[in-house]
């Protein structure tokens, strides 16, 4: 237990710690501050889109850019990386019985690249779209807001990369001499083959990033026509990396589901090898689709059917763990706590998400949807719907442990069926609202009835999913504070052991 | 709880045994999504080999949204299918299901 | 029957449904990917924050562009500075714009009216309201058919007018 709040420990204790537990709470308490701000800039747009016409929230289309333009940054590089760094700096030391991470400082290094690079993400507030697409990042985005963004987001990725070294040395070297890899637990796997995936990703964007800074200062001309350059190279660059950066995101939340959803239906899982192939599966396909994003740039037609099949070509693997976990669920004994209501959820969602997407990987199909609310509500039915679910179901799991004490099961309950009914209303309908054709980072829309309509809802449904968060980061800190100490043997009274290594003392 | 337990937890409610589907019903079972993928392709089939003659012009848009709608009718199907079971599994494994789960005169009590 | 059987038909299931849905895909874009070898050009030019259009004859259009129905058109699309991407949601045309390069894209619009262009490229200030008007208009003896520009001149009963524009029904 590292945050016993009633029983203190020294602040500068826990913020010049290398401990991984220690590293582990400042992750996901910077995460968590993350995704509640990111959500008040959501709050804002989707105020400002509940009628078209400048509703004063946002005052202007610049404001608007920077905003969403930060919204997206923030809540993937600032929410879903860092929380998964933060449960996977948690538990993968215990889950591969070693004392911590292979390198404790390094771990710490990489936590703290963290805030300076936030500082610089929030206090430049690029407006470029987290694209950063050329020629207009490097043409016509106003400094220092782009550099900031610039030199922000290069941190943020060799933060990254040295958090994956550090996992993926702690799996395969620290791992205890008598557990073989395929004994144990599959976060392990999500967690090594997503650190994997990072150090093959994120080097391609790193060069992109100095391409694009050099274009910005004029003395190259990689993406800027002017100069012989391409944009399109950019894209290519962008998306090999951030295609398989979203499976990235993915593969550490249905790890967390695995952990989730045998324990509560106290049943082992259906199929460990299942698991293990579909991870590494998606691993690899995930590198083979990049371009399903680039559709409309003018690829010729054989291109974009290798891309389409490299594309469809990941979804067995997505529905292998459906598979997975529908098989693992049939025939147990569901205790369905908050922990398990999220991963249900997010099951739920995912299925959603990844039939969207299947719509948008159809090649002439793409022409209906592409950068349109199709794409939004199809993306944002992953990260909130399946990722977001399954982090916030993993923190109720995970919170007695770090802190000693349960949170209100009630409370949980009812903001995970304000977070599951705002999620559904707000991205189910923006597919819809991309079929009517708007297009998004949209200012302002035409004055058309459905559209005025299927924005309002998706409004609504934004205001139930503020008012389930606020309830959802109430009852944690509140419980954190003053909630009824918990049964640390078995605080779900599941009948299994939990992560019973509390008899142990934090700091051996 | 070692291996041996862990393999006799789900014998009460086993998934599938070995004996129970036989090997014709395998088989239709196989084959009963290749004929669909097949009858739905052989309109498609035909309008591969048409050509297009000037004043006989494919309409955009019709052959995008029909796509989208035949689409639309898979992803429901499946969508339905696995809504069904899903609610199924909730529904009939949730642990205060009385009729999965009987509970004894005494439990419960101190 | 083992553990595994089911799992196995099922992933059998999936990846029959993702190659129905890989083959339609693909049979509907090749019908779309060739343009007729008859069809008209017209050059779109994106802006920060307008459209302008070149037809084949030299007349230039700002913010406007007037089609003829019936008619297969070729788009040769291109930017003046950033991306774009010229965008008519009633005739699903879709294609970006981008400095440096032309992409192409066909249509036949096959009913008239007033549709809306808009931008679906994030391009700065004013990408929400960067729209156009497209007027498709019903063939007739002033607008051109498959006739050269000069043919527009001559009286409506040629013969050759009076037999291409009755395939056109």
């Amino acid at each position: 237990m590292v945050l016993e709040v009633k029983k203190p420990r020294a602040m500068w204790e826990i913020l010049f710690s290398t401990h991984h537990t220690d590293i582990g709470l400042l992750y996901i308490i910077l995460a968590i501050t993350a995704l509640m701000i990111g959500g008040a800039l959501a709050i804002a747009i989707r105020s400002e889109l509940f009628l078209p016409g400048n509703q004063g929230i946002i005052p202007d289309s610049n404001t608007f850019h920077r905003i969403f333009t930060t919204h997206g940054t923030n809540m993937l590089f600032l929410w879903l990386l860092p929380f998964a760094a933060g449960v996977g700096n948690y538990l993968i030391p215990i889950m591969v019985r070693y004392k911590d991470m292979a390198w404790p400082k390094l771990n710490a290094t990489a936590f703290w690249m963290i805030p300076p690079a936030m500082a610089m993400v929030w206090l430049g507030m690029a407006d470029f779209t987290w694209y950063a697409s050329p020629p207009y990042s490097i043409l016509k985005a106003p400094g220092p807001a782009a550099e900031m963004w610039i030199f922000g987001i290069k941190i943020l990725g060799i933060s990254s990369v040295l958090g994956a070294i550090n996992f993926i040395v702690t799996i395969l070297k620290m791992k205890h001499p008598d557990l073989p890899l395929m004994r144990t637990p599959l976060f392990v796997w999500a967690t090594l083959v997503t650190s994997i995936m990072i150090l093959v990703a994120i080097p391609t964007f790193a060069a992109a990033l100095i391409m694009l800074y050099t274009d910005r200062l004029g003395v190259s001309g990689f993406f800027n026509p002017a100069m012989g350059g391409d944009p399109i190279a950019y894209q290519h660059l962008f998306w090999f990396t951030f295609h398989p950066e979203v499976y990235i995101f993915a593969i550490p939340a249905i790890g967390m589901m695995y952990e989730l959803i045998p324990r509560f239906s106290r049943k082992p899982i259906f199929s460990y090898q299942s698991g293990v192939t579909a991870f590494v599966l998606l691993a690899i396909v995930g590198f083979a689709s990049w371009a399903h994003h680039m559709y409309s740039t003018g690829m010729s037609f054989t291109e974009k059917t290798v891309f389409m099949i490299g594309t469809l070509a990941a979804v067995p693997a997505s529905a292998m763990h459906v598979f997975n976990w529908t098989a693992t669920m049939w025939g147990g004994r569901i205790r369905f706590r908050a922990p398990m209501s999220f991963a249900f959820g997010g099951l739920v969602l995912f299925f959603y998400a990844g039939a969207g997407g299947i719509v948008n990987t159809a090649m002439p199909l793409d022409f209906l949807t592409h950068d349109t609310y199709w794409v939004v509500g199809h993306f944002h039915l992953f990260v909130m719907g399946l990722i977001t679910f399954a982090f916030i179901g993993m923190l109720h799991y995970l919170f007695p442990f770090i802190t000693g004490r349960m949170y209100n099961e009630r409370l949980a309950m009812i903001s995970f069926w304000l977070l599951f009914a705002g999620s559904s209303v707000i991205f189910l309908t923006q597919h819809v609202l991309g079929l009517y054709g708007q297009p998004r980072r949209t200012f302002d829309y035409l004055p058309i009835e459905p559209l005025i309509i299927m924005n309002q809802i998706s409004t609504v449904g934004a205001w139930i999913n503020a008012a389930g968060a606020a309830l959802l980061i109430g009852n944690l800190i509140t419980s954190a504070i003053k909630g009824k100490p918990a049964k640390m043997n078995d605080p779900f009274e599941l009948g299994e052991h939990y992560y019973d290594y509390t008899r142990r003392e934090p700091h051996h | 709880m070692n291996d041996r337990d862990v393999k006799n937890l789900n014998n009460n409610l086993r998934l599938c045994d070995s004996r129970s589907i036989p090997l014709a019903s395998r088989i239709i079972l196989l084959l009963i999504p290749a004929a669909l993928t097949v009858s739905f392709l052989a309109n498609d089939a035909v309008l591969a080999f048409a050509q297009q003659t000037p004043g006989d012009y494919i309409i955009n848009r019709v052959e995008i949204w029909g796509l989208f709608y035949r689409l639309m009718v898979i992803a429901f199907t499946v969508g339905a299918v696995l809504m069904g079971v899903l609610a199924y599994v909730v529904f009939k494994f949730r642990e205060s299901n009385k009729k999965t789960f009987p509970r004894e005169p005494m439990e419960g009590r101190r | 029957m083992g553990h595994a059987t089911f799992e196995w038909v099922y992933v059998g299931v999936v990846i029959a449904l993702l190659v129905y849905v890989g083959a339609a895909s693909w049979d509907v874009e090749r019908l779309l990917d060739h343009a007729p070898p008859e069809s008209k050009v017209v050059k779109v030019f994106g802006q920060q924050w307008l459209w302008t259009f070149e037809h084949e004859d030299g007349r230039k259009e700002v913010g406007e562009l007037h089609l003829t129905k019936g008619v297969p058109y070729r788009f040769e699309i291109t930017s003046r500075d950033v991306n774009h991407a010229f965008n008519i949601p009633d005739l699903t045309v879709m294609m970006d714009a981008v400095p440096g390069r032309i992409n192409t894209m066909w249509v036949m619009p096959d009913a008239t009216g007033e549709f809306l262009i808009q931008c679906r490229e994030f391009c700065g200030f004013s990408h929400y309201q960067m729209r156009a008007k497209l007027i498709v208009e019903e063939p007739d003896a002033t607008n051109v058919a498959f006739e050269d520009a000069e043919e527009k001149y001559l009286p409506a009963s040629s013969v050759v007018d009076a037999g291409d524009t009755a395939r056109l029904s």
